[in-house]
């Protein structure tokens, strides 16, 4: 099937259609998911090089499954949610996080003009902010307010209830809204 | 979040702006991560088209290999006969067979318990 008649279909057809010996559903699911992938576990591990061997392992963990995909029970993008948050984990446990030199810099000085650069130093802020959040709560803030989960999505991609995703998430931008606080004016926002 | 309820903290909607700022500042996957990617689910789809495809024996192979393969045959097909053996023919029959035919004469517990009935007679 070519690449543009698959625009329209459900990332569960395009996986059938995988697991039936269609290249192209492949190569649609790739370039429609490994993004997404690959930005969550960014922002989970704070390094490119890593975000990028976890989302090669959860696209093959996918392909893996493929043939064995049982529909209806869950959606695609939830399970690889799912998938990379337990890569990243792993990954987290292994180096203990929170040092800071791994994370993006700021850049220092006065707030530029340009709305690019404040853009970028705003991004880079959070996520550095959020590398210091405890990591239940990073993936929960990170799910709903950067990657635009559903609270009932994220409980299933973390395995908790609707209500604890409420109180991870709620803990998390006060925290980071404290963090950020103090750098209000680098981040061109000024009282008043 | 109440606004501004921590002194110092960002506002609800300051927040909001660094979350929307930072949407499209991840990074995106390299050429050759996407390549990467297509070849690994190239080479899992062959895995599973071998899969499907290998042969599976049917019929009397099958069979066979369900059991065990020729061993597995080979003993259930004795275990058959001999309980064909023992159903067919009266006891008297299988006890003259054993005595003559495999030199087993009739025997009593007792002939492997050695004093067992001086034991029960003293009693």
């Amino acid at each position: 099937m070519a690449l543009d008649a698959m625009s329209e279909v459900s990332d569960e057809a395009l996986l059938v259609l995988y697991a039936n010996g269609d290249n192209g559903a492949a190569s649609s699911l790739t370039l429609r998911l490994a993004p997404r992938i690959m930005a969550h576990a960014y922002r989970m591990l704070g390094d490119r090089a890593e975000a990028e061997d976890v989302t090669q392992e959860a696209m093959l963990r996918l392909w893996k499954i493929a043939p064995d995909w049982r529909q209806g029970e869950a959606k695609v993008t939830t399970w690889l949610y799912r998938v990379t948050a337990n890569l990243c984990t792993d990954r987290l446990r292994k180096v203990k996080h929170g040092d800071l030199d791994d994370a993006p810099e700021v850049p220092d000085g006065a707030p530029s003009a340009d709305q690019k650069m404040i853009a970028q130093a705003r991004a880079d802020a959070l996520n550095r902010a959020l590398s210091e959040l405890p990591e239940r709560q990073r993936e929960a803030v990170v799910l709903r307010h950067i990657e635009g989960l559903t609270n009932p999505e994220i409980a299933e991609v973390m395995d908790i209830s609707v209500e604890a995703v409420e109180s991870l998430t709620a803990r998390g931008k006060r925290s980071l809204a404290q963090a950020l606080g103090k750098r209000r004016a680098e981040l061109g926002f000024y009282d008043g | 979040m109440d606004k501004r309820k921590d002194a110092g903290a960002l506002s609800e909607a300051e927040l909001d702006t660094l979350f929307r700022a930072s949407e499209g500042e991840a990074p995106l996957p390299s050429g050759d991560l996407i390549t990467r990617i297509m070849a690994d689910a190239e080479a899992e789809q062959a895995v599973a088209a071998l899969a499907s495809s290998a042969p599976r024996p049917s019929g009397l192979a099958g069979l066979r290999e369900a059991l065990g393969g020729w061993a597995g045959l080979s003993g259930l097909a004795g275990a058959a006969a001999m309980g064909l053996i023992i159903g067919v023919f009266p006891p008297e029959v299988l006890s003259t067979y054993s005595d003559t035919v495999l030199g087993i004469s009739s025997a009593t517990f007792s002939d492997y318990v050695p004093g067992l009935g001086e034991v029960q007679l003293d009693g």
